[in-house]
């Protein structure tokens, strides 16, 4: 564990400054969001808030083989020091996220419940069907591993590989998943997506899980880019 | 106990050979100097002494194991690049409270004494440093990580002459509290010779030479003269370089010099001095 401890902190500097923003972007967003339930009170106000931290749990990855990665190497860390502590960095900065994200969607509901604010923030939870505040945190949790794991697998092919190869095999899988999509049979599949979302959501978190391992193999030798 | 051991190293960048059966030994902490012309394989070299790149075939072994996704032993190995990375948000306290974490060694009382002795402001992003004052931090890291295998690429680029002074003193100083295997790559080789006792020179991605540096201090000499009196005395093979004036000829020669060399020149009135380090490593890396 102590050998993580360098590049734990490296990792964080960075994430740290945008947990701040994007804590601080969401506040803004709650705030407008209950000031025109308050002030202007529209019907059917079903606002969401979950746009910028999902976004950014999706677009995190792409810039963690850049500075950290050039800086924890630079000073002697190890690329597989980096993964493991890159790992535990994520799993915190999702758990921070998805609090920020929770504790604002309930106050902004308790707010409602005890003002004449006709506002309802969306939470996607409920489009799983769940309704208590820890399946609502669940399903963040779901969402920001399956957002992280692979927004990281593909920084990490493309670290690996270069734009051109993966612009290439991006290119091959769509082709594949278009004929697919056009000339088979889509029906069945969609009728289980429907019936199942909960446990595909459960799947779509272990497949981040597994996206986030294969990093490993995929970074543990790369030559570096500094 | 080994500190380094490079056997028969290769390293490929792609298809391109880089690094071509590099052999060489250390079992001494000492100050080695590195020099080579660009493009020679010296960075690739470093980056593979830290542990930051692996060898494509050979063997290599530093602090008696393989340094790469090695960090038990990086711990103890320092590389400070020529532009070494720092956070784009990183301030001077930033920097060395992270090189604290990843260096077994570090030495925090004489960081802060470089520091002032360098007049770094603690505070101020390094981003916003000029190039010297970058350089700085980084002196400032690899000493004060005393690490077992310190590695310097071109440290004193960017210094003032007043900086490059309290280097080479801050790097006496350190070594002598604290003897360890410290090496120093510059194309500059008058400015680190007083300091280095070896001298490893990599020419055409192979050390060609890693001799001690009083090999290099008698090797190489200036002489002027008729050819066919020089000729008559050292080996035209060992004739490195030759230029012609005025029915005289000035060549340079890869030989040692001797007193015999002297007496014989003397007694066929060929002028004979040493050659300048630097000319003559140029010469006979050509």
């Amino acid at each position: 564990m102590n050998h993580l401890k360098g590049p734990i902190k490296i990792i964080f500097k960075d994430l740290k400054l945008q947990l701040y923003i994007f804590t601080a972007i969401t506040l803004v967003l709650v705030i407008i969001y209950n000031g025109v339930g308050l002030y202007v009170g529209p019907d059917n106000f079903y606002p969401f808030i979950s746009g910028p931290i999902y976004g950014i749990l999706l677009f995190t990855p792409f810039f963690m083989f850049g500075d950290a990665l050039k800086s924890t190497i630079g000073l002697g860390g190890t690329r597989i020091n980096y993964l493991t502590s890159l790992i535990i960095n994520y799993l915190v900065y999702i758990i921070s996220l998805v609090i920020v994200h929770n504790v604002l969607f309930q106050l902004s509901e308790l707010i409602t419940d005890h003002t004449k604010s006709t506002m309802h923030i969306y939470h996607i939870a409920s489009f799983f069907g769940v309704s208590n505040a820890i399946s609502y945190f669940w399903v963040d949790m779901l969402i920001g591993i399956f957002f992280v794991g692979t927004g990281t697998i593909i920084a990490a092919v493309l670290y690996r590989f270069g734009y051109v190869w993966t612009l290439g095999i991006t290119l091959g899988l769509g082709v594949l998943g278009f004929l697919w999509f056009t000339l088979g049979d889509m029906g069945k599949i969609l009728k289980w997506i429907l019936e199942n979302k909960y446990l595909l959501l459960h799947l779509l978190g272990v497949l981040g899980v597994v996206c986030m391992m294969l990093t490993y193999p995929l970074m543990k030798q790369v030559k570096l880019k500094l | 106990m080994t500190i380094i051991d490079v056997r028969n190293v290769d390293f490929k960048y792609k298809d391109e050979l880089v690094l071509k059966n590099i052999t060489f030994h250390e079992d001494a902490p000492v100050i080695t100097g590195l020099w080579g012309r660009n493009g020679a394989g010296k960075t690739t070299l470093m980056k593979l002494l830290s542990g930051q790149e692996r060898e494509v075939s050979g063997n290599l072994s530093v602090l008696g194991a393989h340094p790469f996704n090695n960090s038990v032993i990086t711990k103890n190995i320092s590389y400070l690049r020529e532009d070494h990375y720092f956070g784009k948000s990183w301030t001077v306290k930033d920097a060395l409270h992270f090189a604290s974490l990843f260096n077994e060694n570090w030495k925090q009382e004489e960081a802060d004494a470089l520091i002032e002795q360098f007049k770094l402001p603690r505070k101020k992003k390094i981003t916003s440093f000029s190039k010297g004052m970058h350089t700085m931090v980084q002196l400032v890291i690899g000493l004060a990580s005393h690490s077992k295998v310190t590695i310097f690429d071109e440290p004193t680029n960017g210094l003032d002459a007043h900086a490059r002074k309290q280097f080479f003193q801050a790097l006496k100083d350190s070594y002598e509290k604290d003897p360890r295997y410290i090496l120093i790559s510059s194309h500059h080789i008058n400015e680190i010779e007083p300091l280095c006792e070896k001298l490893m020179i990599i020419s055409d991605h192979i050390v060609q030479f890693h001799e001690p540096i009083e090999y290099f201090q008698t090797q190489g000499v200036s002489m002027m003269g008729k050819i066919e009196d020089i000729e008559s005395i050292v080996d035209p093979e060992n004739i490195l370089e030759t230029t012609h004036m005025m029915g005289q000829s000035k060549v340079m020669v890869n030989v040692a010099l001797t007193k015999e060399l002297q007496a014989a020149c003397e007694q066929n009135n060929i002028q004979l001095e040493k050659a300048s380090m630097q000319d003559f490593l140029v010469n006979i890396t050509s």
